[in-house]
């Protein structure tokens, strides 16, 4: 228990460092672009009108709820998608990439997943909220179940936290990881559900498998923020998925806290 | 009195072992066991010892590859000593060349990020800005790409970032053999400040004349052992007599000579280390047997962690089959 509590106390001892840090590296990171912070925006933007034009116009997929049109379905879903994935990956470079200017400096290393994670956080936002307008646009209704979006960002959050920890130690251990971690999350991508609803695909005679698929906390992540707009469902409700959501996220939180407290003075001498 | 001064940095018996085994898992392996058999190692420092007080500008000199390096990283938090116990009273702030600074951005906008990196607000850096740059000397430059600027002016900005930290320890290596005389002589001010502060300096040159201007003490390390430390006027003259010695060898002899030292670093062990340990009288028993056992790595898991995570994987497994198999 200890070594969990000693990760999240230098969490928020140290959040207002990492907050202005993203805040900077966020900035500093188009800096030589003619369009500078656009990027931020366009990129996601481009991405998720690709996805469209193949998905919603060439292959006429459709959402997983009867009565709500592709386009919000699908943006509120990829943003999502987008976010963790994304964080994901910096997070496991997140330490490795940077030892030699972060080791001496007057924070805990700590914190870097994290501060990855908060730098794509803004791109998210703009892409949920061009999503949600369009779907006041086509008339859905707004209802309480709204709300549950700021749970889904929290669970957000803590799994990219415990799972940052984890992934950029281990990257620092073990190299390949990052690249095992690429391909995987190829895989994943497709289980996620951020483009079409999974269960669609198998149709009957396969739920149990389905429901396997669906087992993994991206697509409670991606399921979830669409819930939050489109459905008709508490989160509590849907009660075994999130017991092992977050049973998972403890778990390598546990692990990673552990193996990051143990090898992280070492870290420059593996680098 | 000396005595009355505050103990900055203690170093006792400080190593560093770099194993020359080849793959990752050899070395951490050997993390996990630094002092153990297995592939071979390099002793980069055999059992440093030194007191540093406050006030006290200490050079370090020595041949390339004697283990400065080695020796400044340990000192600012990077690497940690194998075995031996190092004491830092206060924050340290580290200067090398380059500085750590990031090419695509301008000179204001590395000391933004290093600034942030020592943990100030947006506000204070603001206040400071022009201080900083008023101090490097840099001029217009200052909003040009790091990238753009000659090894002497990144020495100055660098110089000009760290010295603003205002840190209690401040280390400094080489970073200052690539500036020119004007920009010298305000560091020397700058680090005479410094002094009277009561904060201590580390300064490693391979330039005699800066360490002799800089510094009261010198450290010499050779060959990852401290041949003496003393006032500087002493050391630097033996140092600079060994030199003209060793440049007085015949090719061959010179090259016999270092093979022969850097064979000696492959041969140490550690009941070498010990044995050295145990003839200082200064130690109680207890220490002698703390100092000469290498540094634990990390903790074990705990039980309750153990507990705690094995519950968790049962649940979340069960949670699991009954979700897929029922619904």
């Amino acid at each position: 228990m200890k070594e969990v509590w000693l990760v999240l106390q230098e969490q928020f001892k140290y959040a207002p460092v990492m907050v202005r840090l993203a805040n900077y590296e966020k900035k500093a990171r188009y800096q030589n672009h003619a369009l500078g912070n656009l990027w931020l925006f366009l990129n996601p933007f481009m991405q998720v009108a690709t996805y469209w034009i193949v998905f919603g116009l060439g292959f006429n997929s459709s959402s997983n709820v009867t009565g709500i049109p592709y386009m919000p379905w699908l943006i509120v879903g990829l943003a999502t998608w987008l976010f963790i994935n994304t964080s994901f990956m910096d997070t496991t470079w997140s330490i490795s990439a940077n030892i030699w200017q972060i080791a001496r400096m007057k924070f805990p290393m700590s914190i870097m997943p994290m501060m990855r994670t908060l730098m794509n956080f803004n791109a998210f936002l703009y892409m949920l909220v061009i999503g949600v307008v369009m779907s006041v646009f086509y008339g859905l209704p707004v209802t309480f179940y709204w709300l549950q979006v700021f749970y889904y960002m929290f669970a957000a959050f803590a799994f990219l936290y415990a799972f940052g920890i984890f992934n950029a130690t281990i990257t620092v251990l073990i190299r390949d990881y990052q690249q095992i971690m690429q391909t995987v999350m190829r895989f994943v991508f497709w289980v996620s559900g951020a483009l079409f609803s999974v269960s669609d695909r198998f149709g009957h005679g396969h739920e149990r498998f389905v429901r396997l698929l669906e087992m993994n906390p991206f697509y409670y992540l991606v399921d979830g923020m669409r819930n939050s707009f489109f459905g008709h469902q508490w989160f509590w409700e849907n009660t075994y998925p999130t017991i092992a959501f977050w049973l998972f996220v403890i778990i390598i939180l546990f692990i990673g806290s552990h193996l990051h407290l143990k090898f992280r003075s070492y870290f420059a001498d593996l680098v | 009195m000396p005595d009355e001064k505050k103990l900055k940095v203690s170093a006792k018996y400080i190593t560093k072992t770099f194993d020359l085994g080849k793959t990752k898992s050899e070395k951490i392996r050997a993390i996990l066991n630094p002092l153990s058999k297995g592939p071979q190692k390099f002793w980069a420092l055999k059992g440093i010892n030194f007191d540093v007080y406050e006030g006290d500008v200490v050079g370090i000199v020595g041949v390339n590859g004697s283990g400065k390096s080695t020796l400044l990283n340990i000192l600012s938090g990077l690497l940690l000593p194998a075995s031996g116990e190092l004491t830092i009273n206060g924050e340290t702030s580290m200067l090398t060349i380059g500085a750590g600074l990031r090419g695509n951005l301008t000179g204001r906008e590395n000391i933004r990020l290093k600034s942030l990196m020592m943990g100030r607000t947006n506000k204070e850096i603001d206040e400071q800005m022009d201080e900083i740059v008023e101090f490097s000397d840099l001029g217009d430059f200052i909003d040009q790409p790091v990238k753009d600027y000659s090894s002497g002016m990144k020495s100055k900005l660098g110089f000009s970032i760290a010295v603003h930290q205002d840190p209690d320890i401040l280390i400094i290596d080489e970073a200052l053999s690539v500036g020119d005389q004007t920009f010298s002589q305000k560091a020397l001010a700058k680090m005479n400040e410094f002094k009277a502060q009561g904060k201590t300096i580390f300064f490693v040159s391979h330039s005699m004349r800066q360490v002799r201007d800089f510094t009261d003490k010198t450290i010499w390390i050779q060959y990852g052992e401290m041949r003496a430390m003393g006032p500087t006027e002493e050391i630097v003259k033996d140092y600079e007599k060994w030199n003209s010695w060793f440049k007085g060898l015949g090719n061959k002899e010179k090259s016999d000579y270092q093979k022969q030292q850097k064979a000696k670093q492959v041969s140490f062990n550690e009941q070498e280390l010990a044995k050295r340990i145990s003839n200082d009288e200064r130690l109680s028993a207890e220490d002698k047997q703390r100092l000469s056992t290498h540094l634990a790595v990390g903790d074990y898991l705990p039980v309750t962690s153990w507990v705690v995570l094995a519950a968790a994987t049962v649940g979340f497994l069960f949670t699991i089959y009954q979700y897929v198999m029922w619904g």
